[in-house]
């Protein structure tokens, strides 16, 4: 009985899957597992990602329980061959797919880059859109002049991790401070410059072993495998457990259009 | 023999008259869900404009003796704000349409003489106020977009077989006008910062 079972459980669960893999799909790349930051154009330094999306998923966790809480910050870098393939990606769009925090409370920093003629990446735009309900909190005006003195500032204009790193101090700091009521965040770059000059990367070659999805698919599996671990993690996907299973992800909200577009000024 | 003919025949016509009032009940369910969504999307649009309309009073009162050096622009405002406050109050979508690109004609305008007044332009404030007036203006066209889509929707599906037959009997209207403007006026001003 089970073994007759066995084949058409599992062509059902890869049916399902493949129906809500194709359903769900849309012009932009999907978020990375790190969700807070997502390096598609590859500018930033592995010190500097493990920065953003440990930031991110503080933020996250520490405003969950404030009044307009759950706010989610989002970073992505995207590399374009002229100016204007950047009118290809919208950024309404964007952050309504990945679905940015908590009761529309999040904040999606775009990045282009573009190759000049030494062939290195240069930042060419920079867009910025926030959700809904965050709309009050971090005004257009307000963006503007923390981008201005922190991504198109001389101070770390040479070196762009520094600059963008501070944007997002600057960002959590508007909101730790000013919406959430802490009574400070405080940050030094000069610190931030010897922890990027001191981190020792880990590779990102290494072997990794089969993913949990691959493998209860495959044939290495035991019916009772599949079973067992597929029933916990359904348990908790359905009671909120799913940041566990997945990694990080985005806290459901939409944006209607509202932030700023920035060139080099 | 006859008498399970007959039993057939009804079960065929019950299960025939239980799916038709099933997907009666479901297609009103789900018109009504389209109805509501525009009217939601509407809402948002009213907000924006109400946002616009509101910059727009601010604009002209920092830009000093505006009146002075462009009459003309300053009459075209103040007759674009006129013809939104009159057609907020009422319920003619038309006339709203026409006051957002009256709105958005005049702001493009204002914005052009506001970047020809260097004592604006070199003031830090400058570059605060493009920022509200672009983002509010992408916001506007959003909103505007959302509007479309959610129109777009409602009446594909209140055209649809079998909804056709009874969308008129349940007073829903079969051609929804789209949230349209000439001459650009829906375009988001550029606005490009250079070294």
């Amino acid at each position: 009985m089970f073994k007759a079972a066995k084949p058409l459980f599992l062509i059902l669960i890869a049916v399902l899957f493949a129906i809500s893999y194709f359903s769900n799909r849309s012009d932009y790349p999907r978020p990375t597992d790190a969700y807070y930051i997502n390096d598609f154009a590859g500018v930033f330094m592995q010190a500097t990602r493990e920065s953003i999306r440990e930031e991110g998923e503080r933020l996250y966790e520490m405003t969950q329980d404030e009044i307009d809480g759950g706010a989610q910050i989002v970073i992505a870098t995207f590399e374009v061959e002229t100016l204007s393939d950047i009118s290809s990606y919208d950024k309404t769009d964007l952050y309504r797919d990945w679905k940015i925090g908590d009761e529309d409370m999040g904040v999606l920093v775009l990045f282009f880059f573009m190759k000049d003629e030494s062939d290195s990446l240069e930042l060419v735009e920079t867009q910025i859109e926030t959700g809904y309900r965050m709309e009050q909190y971090l005004t257009p005006s307000k963006l503007g002049t923390i981008v201005d003195d922190t991504i198109y500032n001389e101070e770390w204009d040479w070196f762009f991790d520094m600059s963008a790193v501070k944007m997002l101090y600057e960002l959590l700091t508007e909101l730790y401070v000013n919406v959430y009521g802490y009574d400070s965040f405080d940050y030094d770059m000069d610190v931030y410059y010897e922890y990027l000059m001191d981190y020792v990367p880990v590779a990102d070659d290494t072997p990794s072993s089969m993913s949990l999805f691959l493998y209860l698919l495959s044939p290495f599996s035991t019916f009772w495998e599949k079973t067992f671990t597929i029933l916990p993690y359904a348990f908790l996907i359905l009671y909120g457990g799913s940041s566990a299973v997945f990694g990080n992800r985005g806290g459901g909200g939409s944006s209607g259009g509202m932030g700023i577009f920035r060139r080099r000024r | 023999m006859k008498k399970t003919l007959l039993l057939s025949v009804l079960s065929v016509f019950v299960v025939i008259a239980i799916s038709f009032g099933i997907g009666l009940i479901v297609g009103y369910n789900n018109l009504v869900d389209l109805d509501e969504d525009i009217n939601s999307k509407y809402a948002q649009i009213e907000v924006r404009l109400q946002e616009r309309h509101d910059k727009i009073g601010q604009i002209v009162a920092a830009v000093q003796g505006l009146q002075e050096h462009a009459e003309a622009i300053y009459d075209a405002i103040t007759s674009a704000r006129a013809a939104y406050a009159s057609a907020i109050t009422g319920t003619d979508i038309q006339a709203i349409i026409d006051a957002d690109a009256q709105e958005a004609i005049a702001l493009t305008n204002l914005l052009a003489v506001v970047e020809d007044n260097p004592l604006i332009t070199a003031g830090t404030g400058y570059y605060q106020l493009i920022d509200e007036i672009s983002s509010m203006e992408s916001a506007l066209a959003v909103a505007r977009r959302d509007y479309n889509n959610a129109v777009q929707d409602y009446n594909a599906s209140v055209r649809k077989f079998p909804r056709v037959l009874y969308a008129g009997i349940f007073g829903f209207e079969k051609d929804l006008p789209y949230w349209k403007m000439n001459d650009g006026a829906d375009e988001v001003p550029e606005i490009v910062f250079t070294e």
